[in-house]
């Protein structure tokens, strides 16, 4: 798999995979640092649009 | 969203719980619905981290390297050494800290993914073009 693959993510799997997050960690999603992670992965969708126009 | 390239720097930073950032871009890519967004792991990167935690550290690592269809993970064997060495290449001399990050450049590179790390130079010295998300 790699960037240029869109691989189906079943949501059974994506709910387990989130409660065994949970479970280890001990502590809900930091949603305010997981929008700065959105906004700088849109800066790289981004440079690679530029890259290639 | 876009996959990661998690470097053994970061997966100390995830395994020592140190970096809410890491966390942040895993619970990202984790929760990302409809299509997998990939978390890469190399092989060698992972027994980097490995080396540098503590055993009481494990269960989060592992649960890291068990979430289905999200965690990859990257093994250096007998069919990937030849392409691992062309990035190693360009380090020589080198050292074993080399093969690592020749591993994640590799890794990167297959997968056109950028790299989060603290540590960007021993990648941008293999492999100048590569994308790297610094962890702040």
């Amino acid at each position: 798999m790699d960037a240029r693959e869109q691989v189906p993510y079943p949501e059974e799997h994506r709910l387990a995979n989130l409660e065994l997050l949970l479970e280890v960690l001990g502590a809900e999603p930091p949603t305010e640092l997981m929008e700065l992670v959105r906004l700088r992965d849109e800066e790289f969708a981004a440079d690679r649009d530029h890259h290639a126009a | 969203m876009i996959g990661r390239v998690l470097d053994s720097s970061a997966l100390v930073a995830w395994g020592r719980r140190c970096s809410p950032y890491v966390e942040a871009s895993v619970w990202s890519r984790v929760g990302h619905t409809e299509y997998v967004v990939p978390i890469v792991v190399t092989a060698p990167a992972l027994a980097a981290a490995l080396a540098q935690l503590p055993a009481d550290t494990a269960p989060v690592l592992g649960a890291l390297l068990r979430m289905e269809d999200v965690t990859l993970v990257d093994d250096l064997t007998s069919h990937t050494a030849p392409d691992v060495a062309e990035a190693l290449r360009s380090a020589a001399p080198f050292t074993a800290e080399h093969v690592t990050a020749a591993s994640v450049v590799h890794a990167a590179r297959r997968r056109c993914l950028p790299v989060l790390t603290f540590d960007p130079a021993p990648l941008l010295a293999l492999w100048p073009g590569i994308e790297v998300e610094v962890i702040p």
